[in-house]
């Protein structure tokens, strides 16, 4: 099975890419994409294509520069801001009549709204959500590796049929390539024909909500606190950062920090985030009970023979009113 | 003989489970500290018929029969015993009597704002001098036209201080005693003449209310006599008698909490270079309790299914309350000693559960008692009489 | 006004554990459950039954199992469930299942709304839901955290960033719900037992719902699994930026 809803003769090729851009430049993850698509050509002996899809678009040169050898503006006010409806008219016109053989989206809100679509729209597969990608050039078929249940294992998929392949790419699937502004390409307008084509949701605009509150016990993230703290308020504004649940290990309530309720221990709650970073707390069994099944741990704490470091997947030593608003800092 | 539950049971099963880690778990501790009822959870369980589970669902509740009651013990029982109590007197012995022996006109106005959590019931039977001796209870009932005047007091009552609806048992013939001279009565709490007496400051369940009811020429019109006039023992024993297999489900659901905790702070707990669970000291007390939860579970659900098909079930009921509070009190005290010190510390749950378990070998019929019921349906086989 | 929620099931990951160093997955207890964003999907459904009367119906593929799906999405308040069940649906991946659940919505007739989860917990891919709304030629909303119904239209409130927005679209329309959009009720227990006791599927066939056995390919091939690196216990790093590259790296944050 390939195009045939479109009954054509020719055979698919190339790599194509769909730009995404950030204030007007393309972002890291079209870059890296567009990269691991040249990667790709070059052992397949074909093309690389980018498609940008705006309003007042400028030079990008940064599109050739990682690799693409042709870059398909399509230009036009009614682009300017991102819909379905539009969008989709213009990627399936241009992709009817191109034949792309693979085709990249980033794994983004963009993504996830059109790369199904379009999947469903050829009568083809899609590998969404892909951490890594490879080309399997014996039988020449892109392999797609996406994690489920949460990260605990992935899946390797293919669609060996049908065409285009379709892939949503996460960010660092594709190392960020050389741009090497001596790579020649070409830029193409394209002609955009969206007669009868309007977007058919309305943003409405910012609104206030209060999301469901979750319980310490099915927190994601939790930020939690020991003696060696130091600054307890620097910890709340860490937490805030990673919009993460503040807690903390036995001795911060005697110190009046948290509640009873927020206690991390076999004396209190056991938690399983997917981050849980440490802030002064030693971690004698009775704490490290509480975390035995968080996914990812970070310590920090001025002592180095602490025995969180044993437990932790990553430490740093040293005075957490130090470390913390640097790490805050780090993270903007 | 096909030993599995029915799709709907695990169904069932399924649900009460999260509702009981989602929705009782996390109050558990609470309760117990601030020593108060989680009328919450009474609010929340209302909507899904957790008030009534063996009750029709016409009435309100899940038509769930015996199965499914013990099922949904065993699941509270397993979080929380102080909410396993207060939900077990007010449908296992509370609403039951009304259900077991009520008039349709009794059951239409009381027992479907019971089964549907509208309203708390509770049970009065014993008083200070008739705890064990049943037949020894005081509380008079005097009939003057068409109405019975009630004077005295019960004492250790769950949910008294809680209670919309009560029966209770008083002695309408003095001459007469046990056998013709005791009838059972529905209360309604908000009559004159009706008072909670002194709050129990109990060492467990603390998160259920218990307390003295207290009787001062409580009119109760006749319409509200339970069962027949003269022979509310026997509904107040029929009562008793089934309310003791759900209170072995509960006890259930506490011993297999204890072990779940002890196996898995065995795994996380190092000395001597390993985890204790290494240790055979360790792995022996496992064993052992494992055993015995796996006997009283199959011993709790035959016998439901026994009620639930209409067989007798008298004796294996008391084997239920019996076995299933002492195994649960062993269950928890070797995963105390499992714990070590941490055991030992108010912040942990297994000390609760310690305090809460001691009560079940001693109310809803001491142990000895269940004792005497069973030796004496074992020995009337062979024509003996056993007296207490 | 009617209202479909596509629901499926999948492991219980309480049920099984991956050891990363031997690189497999060992199942203590295989145990299946309804996706939870499907479930959410079908609490946003059944919040608007409550608010507008509206119908809601159920549909799920899957083997004989799924039942006790569809069932405890009745007890819970469903007004109909509709059991997908087919030989032939066996192994569907997104592209057929899309097919064949438009299919069921267009035998329905007069659907207004399709809610489904945002992704499931064995794919993650988020793809099934705006296949089906391309299949049925419908707008769609994605990772919505909360639906309201007015006037043939629906308003969809989604995180944006820090923040959150409202977008509108008319009716019919598809709109996928997150997981943890809103608190799944508990069904009341005389419904489950009455799920099984009383309640009769109803069962849709390829036949029924005029899909060939063409139709119903697989286009997808499944090429194995991978795991991720062990986890290295007892690192320290010397700075938090590498922190944070090392949390960027692990899809951390």
């Amino acid at each position: 099975m390939s195009f045939d809803m479109y009954g054509s003769s020719q055979e698919p090729r190339d790599i194509w890419a769909v730009a995404e851009l950030a204030e007007s430049k393309p972002t890291q993850l079209t870059l890296e994409m567009i990269g691991g698509a040249r990667t790709m050509a070059d052992s397949l002996g074909c093309y690389v294509h980018a498609v940008v899809l705006g309003s007042g678009l400028g030079e990008l040169p940064d599109l050739v520069a990682s690799g693409a050898d042709r870059v398909h503006m399509a230009d036009d006010p009614a682009l300017a801001e991102f819909a379905v409806e539009p969008y989709l008219k213009v990627l399936c016109d241009l992709f009817t009549a191109q034949l792309p053989e693979i085709l990249l989206l980033g794994a983004t809100p963009l993504g996830d709204e059109l790369a199904p679509r379009l999947a469903q729209r050829f009568n083809t597969g899609l590998l969404a959500h892909c951490t890594s990608l490879y080309m399997d050039e014996i039988e020449r078929v892109l392999n797609g590796t996406h994690p489920v249940y949460e990260g605990e294992y992935s899946v390797v998929a293919a669609c060996p049929q049908a065409r285009p392949e379709i892939a949503t790419v996460l960010p660092d699937a594709f190392g960020l390539p050389y741009l090497d502004s001596y790579r020649m390409g070409e830029t193409k307008p394209v002609t955009v024909d969206l007669s009868g084509v309007e977007a058919r949701v309305k943003p409405i605009g910012p609104v206030e909500f209060t999301p469901l509150e979750m319980p310490l016990r099915k927190a994601r993230r939790i930020v939690s606190v020991g003696r060696q703290v130091g600054n307890f308020e620097l910890v709340k504004q860490l937490a805030g950062a990673l919009d993460a649940h503040v807690a903390g290990a036995r001795e911060a309530m005697d110190e009046g920090w948290i509640t009873d309720k927020q206690v991390v221990g076999a004396m209190g709650e056991s938690v399983k985030p997917d981050l849980y970073v440490a802030v002064g707390i030693r971690g004698d069994t009775y704490h490290a009970y509480g975390i035995r099944d968080a996914k990812f741990v970070v310590a920090i704490h001025p002592e180095a023979d602490a025995p969180i470091f044993k437990a932790a997947d990553a430490g740093l030593v040293g005075d957490p009113a130090q470390i913390v608003p640097s790490l805050i800092e780090a993270l903007k | 003989m096909d030993f599995t539950f029915a799709p709907e049971y695990v169904a069932l099963r399924k649900m009460l489970r999260e509702f009981a880690e989602e929705e009782v778990r996390p109050l558990a501790k609470t309760i117990d500290r601030e020593h108060r009822v989680p009328h919450e959870t009474f609010k929340k369980g209302a909507k899904i018929g957790l008030l009534g589970v063996p009750f029709p669902i016409e009435y309100g509740g899940m038509g769930a029969g015996e199965t499914g009651y013990c099922i949904m013990m065993e699941e509270i029982g397993r979080v929380c015993t102080s909410t396993a109590t207060n939900i077990g007197a007010h449908i296992g012995i509370g609403a039951m009597a009304i259900y077991l022996d009520g008039t349709q006109a009794q059951k239409d106005k009381y027992l479907r704002p019971l089964a549907s959590g509208e309203k708390i019931a509770a049970f009065a039977l014993t008083e200070p001098n008739a705890g064990s001796d049943a037949a020894g209870i005081r509380t008079r009932a005097v009939r003057e036209g068409d109405s019975y005047f009630i004077d005295g007091s019960k004492i250790y009552i769950t949910n008294g201080p809680i209670a919309d609806i009560v029966s209770v048992l008083a002695v309408t013939d003095p001459a007469l005693g046990a056998r013709g001279g005791v009838t059972s009565f529905i209360v309604e709490t908000t009559w004159e003449g009706f008072k909670v007496g002194t709050l129990e400051n109990k060492m467990g369940i603390r998160g259920s209310s218990t307390s003295e009811l207290i009787f001062d020429n409580l009119r109760v019109p006749q319409e509200n006599i339970l069962g027949q006039t003269g022979l509310g023992f026997v509904t107040f024993m029929k009562t008793l008698d089934l309310g003791r297999v759900s209170l072995g489900a509960a006890c259930l659901g506490g011993a297999q909490a204890a072990l779940e905790a002890a196996m898995q702070w065995a795994k996380a707990r190092n000395q001597f270079g390993a985890a204790i669970a290494a240790k055979q000291s360790i792995q022996w007390m496992v064993a052992d309790i494992a055993c015995e939860i796996e006997a009283l579970r199959s011993l709790v659900y035959r016998t439901a299914w026994m009620v639930d098909s209409h067989k007798p079930f008298s004796r294996e009921a008391a084997m239920c309350k019996l076995y299933g509070s002492e195994v649960a009190s062993r269950a928890i005290n070797k995963a105390l000693q499992i714990h070590g010190a941490l055991g030992f510390s108010r912040e942990h749950p297994i000390e609760r559960a310690w305090r809460d378990a001691r009560i079940a070998e001693i109310f809803e019929g001491t142990n000895e008692v269940q004792r005497i019921v069973i030796a004496s349906e074992m020995f009337r086989e062979i024509g003996v009489r056993v007296r207490p | 006004m009617k209202i479909v929620v596509a629901i499926k099931q999948v492991l219980d990951p309480r049920g099984f554990t991956v050891n990363r160093k031997a690189e497999k997955i060992f199942f203590n207890r295989e145990e299946w459950i309804t996706n939870p964003a499907d479930l959410c999907a079908l609490e946003a459904a059944l919040m608007l039954k409550d608010k507008l009367g509206a119908e809601v119906v159920v549909l799920s593929g899957g083997p004989a199992r799924a039942g006790d799906a569809l069932r405890d999405a009745w007890a819970r308040g469903a007004d109909r469930a509709i059991h997908l069940s087919d030989k032939a649906f066996a192994g569907a991946d997104g592209f057929v299942a899309a097919r064949i659940l438009a299919k069921a919505v267009d035998k329905l007739g007069n659907v207004d709304l399709v809610l489904c989860g945002d992704k499931a917990l064995d794919t993650g891919g988020g793809e099934v839901g705006p296949r089906l709304a391309e299949a049925l030629g419908w707008p769609q909303v994605l990772d919505a955290l909360d639906v309201s119904v007015a006037d043939g239209r629906a308003r969809a409130i989604k995180p944006n960033g820090k923040g959150f927005v409202a977008l509108e679209v008319g009716l019919p329309a598809l709109v996928t719900v997150a997981a943890g959009a809103n608190q799944p009720r508990y069904p009341h227990g005389g419904r489950i037992m009455q799920s099984y006791r009383e309640y009769q599927l109803e069962a849709w066939t390829a036949a029924d719902l005029g899909l060939s056995e063409d139709e119903l390919e697989p286009l997808m091939d499944n090429r194995g699994q991978s795991f991720p690196p062990e986890r290295q216990r007892g690192t320290v790093l010397d700075s938090p930026q590498e922190l944070v590259r090392l949390l960027k790296r692990n899809r951390i944050i």
